[in-house]
């Protein structure tokens, strides 16, 4: 069917890819696949579980309740071992990306688990990830292609969000496939002087195209690799260029 | 002819009617039967009523006691009155006890006042009252014609009946009735009643510290809990704290609390009185506080949270150098505490026991429970004399020597019956920790890895002397009894399916036999999620090796979890989905289920250093087994791990070995010792630089008389004693 190969089912593919690599590395304790199912208006949303893929996140209330509250429902793809939680979630409509959320929620105290030595004993990689010294913060990767939601520079369509901060917009280049996601966080907060994790996280081949206006990108932004028609036909050319040279 | 009455002393609020009702019952031989003080604790609509006394006896039926301290007894008919009401209503909620509505046995009632003058005893039949003198013939009056060994037997398991702490979880859904999901179910329900000792454990309390040994699966934690929970209904305003190294254990011990408490006392215990915390703690409210932290806090003594201490003490001895540092500068301790119950005590360092110690009112109350060989860390817990010091005479601060204040309540309580694992699981557990089998390495006579100090312990432990002698230098055979090592826990299932060691070509061979195991017991064999846990026993190589397996599961369409560290609920099994538990060895503890896989049980099998801390767990990991045991493997070390067992097959499921003398065992200690990091390195760069020399003076490079006189014999001397 057509429809299966489309981008949404893409997506799922390398959300699960990803998934079961974190699982295999030993760096996921708990986790749960991603689906994709028809949603209104011909649109079909890739999420990780049967609840709002979008639930507002911004109501007024203290980051650990959000956390733990999520945790409980098992609302994420992946549990990290170090409780994290990383969610994912794609909307397509006719084929295109409309809006997604891409959350990396780390467990708001740490500390709890600083002070037992058990901890070092135990999880000798987790050991290694924790420093006394870091202090978390939930990043969010949001994008939103509806008409009227995205606004040069006050809201751009694909921005990060720091520390939930609510004006907190960072405009991106575009916006990031799973791996794009998985392996920033992976290389971020994840790889140690002994083992570069994110190396080994399978690639992904898709990009999205640029969406940042010349204005946004004028300012700091995030530099996220992305597609371009005129990109598209070099690589083609690139890649049949050296299949005449064989 | 009955033997002398079995005296079980808990605590109540009439010490001195109470020491002497026991001294009654001691001194007077032949009595038969059981005296409980302090116990039962019955709950009622108007709140909980505790029993002074009652004791139970095959002739006399039940004779309740109201006690009094000092010559006052006024208000004495109304008070055997509230007791033997109280009691009754809860007997007669026991079918075996009632025959047409009405109880089988007699309830009677005394009043023993032992400060009571002879004179001022009144007269009356209906409502008893005695004193020592008069105790005799009150209790001569008491007959139960009807009586029998059967029905006070059944009268005494109601009156003791602790039976709903361990129900199970869900009912599983058995179709099958030889299925291992049904089995398993039939196994459960066996075990959920605590049985007499384990009860008796869990009343006895003295005055000063306690002591409780026993072996893994032999209830220790749940006597502890039960204990703390015991104390609290009887003394609802002592501030009472129960910690424990392992956190998921925190769940089970309150949940233990609670049945018990709701159970006896029909109300929910004062979580603000009876706190169950963790041992460290940090700043930042109630839910994290511990026990250091709280000494910190109310000594006005810097607390160092784990990173500190690392840094300052490295990381072995973090919490040993932690613990020292407060005392040392606590000038004079303030007691915060009424009462702290430590589980798990082996894992702690002596400096915490001493710290609880110094916490502690004048009574010292301090009970904690230890399991030998579950120190993962391969260190035991030194003698109490070492743990809590010496007075300026030299005497120990803390002995468990029975004093004669002690009737019926034991210091030192050890608990030999195991209600986890089968005798085939257990003498295998003990057989790979101790290495009772192991292969003499070159150059010794014993394979052992590790011995108890005292031989007794393994009588204690519950293992008969089958054969040989039971001491130092001398052969001996051990065997488990059949009320040690209950046979239903092992009539179930065939030896080679209770207990199974596998190698395999390589690690992809036994990722592939352990998924399609799991998937065949969630499949056919109607096993649940949660029976079904995955230990890798070494934590550094826990996460990378389990990864693969959970891997290959997902493909199966099998979901797990790993029980990592990073939990504020400490859930080990996650009952509200549907997904197996993988973990490493720290989070196992504590926990058991009916099918255990070990994976990479041959990792480390050649240690040069700590080989007592590698056996030990592989001993935790086994005794987590309810049922089923696989332990797997691959390399020639699993199969040298293999033919430990099978030795222990041969020896019919006995451990035969020579006991060591004490310079055998103190050269095991020295050989086995656990050792840092950096003392390994030394020790490596030693023996390279010893072998070099060596190899020099072999080939005539360096000549004997190349090296220094006076170093020779030095080394000499060495080598000498040693070997002496």
């Amino acid at each position: 069917m057509a429809s299966s190969a489309g981008p949404h089912a893409k997506i799922v593919e390398e959300i699960n890819d990803i998934t079961i690599f974190l699982v295999e590395v030993g760096l996921a304790n708990d986790q749960n696949f991603a689906f994709w199912s028809d949603g209104p208006n011909s649109t079909k949303t890739v999420n990780f579980a049967n609840m709002p893929p979008f639930a507002p996140m911004l109501k007024a209330r203290p980051y650990s309740e959000m956390y733990f509250e999520q945790r409980e429902s098992r609302a994420y793809n992946v549990r990290m071992l170090d409780g994290a939680l990383i969610q994912m979630v794609y909307e397509f409509r006719h084929d295109n990306l409309e809006r997604y959320r891409l959350a990396f929620l780390p467990a708001p105290d740490l500390q709890s688990f600083q002070n037992d030595p058990d901890v070092y004993n135990e999880d000798i990689l987790f050991a290694d990830v924790m420093d006394p010294r870091v202090v978390t913060v939930p990043l969010r990767f949001d994008f939103d292609a509806r008409d009227g939601v995205s606004e040069n520079l006050v809201h751009p369509k694909s921005h990060l969000t720091l520390g939930q901060y609510k004006s907190c917009r960072i405009a991106a280049t575009a916006p990031l496939t799973p791996f794009l996601f998985a392996e920033f966080v992976l290389r971020s907060f994840y790889n140690t002087a002994l083992e570069v994790v994110s190396r080994d996280l399978p690639a992904g081949s898709l990009r999205m195209e640029k969406c940042i206006t010349a204005e946004e990108e004028g300012l700091v932004h995030i530099g996220v690799p992305y597609s371009s028609p005129r990109r598209e036909m070099v690589r083609q050319a690139r890649t049949s260029k050296a299949s005449r040279r064989r | 002819m009955p033997g002398d009455a079995v005296v079980v002393r808990g605590t109540n609020d009439k010490p001195a009617a109470s020491t002497a009702l026991a001294r009654y019952f001691e001194d007077h031989e032949g009595l038969g039967g059981r005296l409980f003080i302090g116990y039962p604790i019955i709950g009622a609509l108007d709140g909980k009523y505790a029993v002074d006394a009652v004791y139970i006896s095959p002739t006399k039926g039940v004779v309740l006691f109201d006690l009094v301290d000092g010559n006052n007894i006024a208000g004495f008919e109304d008070r055997q009155d509230e007791a033997a009401n109280k009691l009754q209503s809860r007997l007669i909620g026991h079918r075996e006890l009632t025959h047409r509505r009405r109880l089988i046995v007699p309830l009677n009632t005394i009043t023993f006042a032992p400060a009571l003058g002879d004179r001022a005893i009144p007269e009356d039949d209906e409502y008893p009252v005695a004193n020592a003198n008069t105790l005799s013939d009150s209790l001569a009056e008491i007959e139960w014609p009807d009586g029998n060994e059967e029905k006070f037997k059944r009268t005494l398991s109601a009156i003791q009946s602790i039976s709903t702490i361990r129900r199970a979880r869900n009912a599983r859904k058995v179709a099958r009735e030889t299925s291992r999901g049904a089995r398993l179910q039939r196994l459960e329900e066996s075990i959920a009643t605590l049985d007499n000792l384990q009860s008796k454990a869990v009343i006895e309390t003295v005055e000063g510290v306690q002591r409780i040994r026993g072996l893994a699966g032999s209830g220790k934690t749940i006597v502890l809990a039960l204990k703390a929970a015991y104390l609290h209904a009887q003394h609802p305003d002592w501030r009472i704290a129960v910690t424990f190294n392992t956190r998921s254990l925190k769940d089970q011990l309150k949940r233990y609390i609670n049945n018990f408490t709701i159970d006896q006392a029909g109300e929910e215990p004062n979580w603000n009185n009876l706190r169950v915390i963790n041992a460290w703690g940090a700043p930042g409210g109630a839910n994290r506080d511990g026990i250091y932290h709280e000494f910190c806090v109310a000594n006005s003594v810097k607390y160092q949270d784990f990173g500190t201490a690392k840094f300052r003490y490295g990381q072995r001895d973090a919490f040993r150098g932690a613990c020292a540092t407060a005392l040392d500068e606590a000038v004079s301790p303030k007691h915060v505490y009424d009462a702290i119950l430590v589980d798990e005590a082996q894992d702690f360092p002596p400096e915490f026991l001493r710290l609880c110690y110094s916490m502690l009112d004048d009574t010292k109350r301090l009970v904690y429970a230890y399991d030998e060989l579950q120190n993962l860390s391969g260190t035991g817990l030194p003698s109490a004399a070492d743990i809590f010091g010496r007075d300026d005479a030299g005497s120990p601060i803390v002995s468990f020597h029975e004093s004669s204040q002690d009737i019926g309540a034991r210091r030192d309580i050890i608990l030999d019956t195991c209600y986890r694992n089968s005798r085939p699981v257990l003498v295998t557990a003990h057989a790979l920790g101790f290495g009772v089998y192991r292969t003499p390495p070159e150059g010794r006579s014993s394979g052992l890895v590790q011995m108890f100090d005292q031989p007794d312990l393994w009588t204690d432990i519950g293992y008969r002397v089958a054969g040989g002698d039971l001491s130092p230098g001398h052969d001996v055979s051990l065997a488990r009894t059949g009320h040690t090592s209950p046979p239903f826990l092992e009539n179930h299932s065939t030896l080679d399916d209770l207990v199974e060691f596998k190698t395999f070509a390589d690690a992809e061979e036994q990722t592939a036999w352990v998924a399609e195991a799991i998937r065949k017991n969630l499949e056919e064999d109607e096993l649940r999620h949660d029976d079904i846990v995955v230990i890798n026993p070494d934590p550094f190589t826990t996460r990378r090796n389990l990864g693969p397996i959970r891997k290959a599961l997902l493909s199966k369409g099998v979901t797990s979890h790993i029980a990592g560290v990073d939990t504020v609920a400490d859930v080990f099994f996650d009952t509200e989905k549907d997904s197996v538990t993988f973990t490493g060895i720290y989070r196992a503890k504590g926990n058991e289920a009916g099918m255990v896989y070990v994976v990479n049980a041959h990792e480390s099998y050649s240690a040069a250093t700590s080989l007592a801390r590698v056996r030990n767990r592989l001993f935790t990991a086994i005794t987590r087994s309810k049922a089923w045991v696989r332990v797997l493997g691959y390399g020639p070390e699993m199969e040298r791990l293999i033919a430990e067992y099978e030795a222990v097959k041969a020896a019919n499921f006995e451990l035969r070995f020579n006991y060591p003398t004490d310079r055998e065992r103190a050269l095991l200690e020295v050989v086995h010792r656990d050792m840092t990091a950096d003392q390994v390195q030394a020790v490596r760069k030693q023996r390279q630089s010893l072998s070099n020399l060596i190899a020099d003076l072999e080939a005539g490079v360096v000549m004997p008389d190349d090296l220094d006189e006076e170093l020779l014999d030095r080394l000499r001397d060495i080598l000498n004693k040693d070997n002496g």
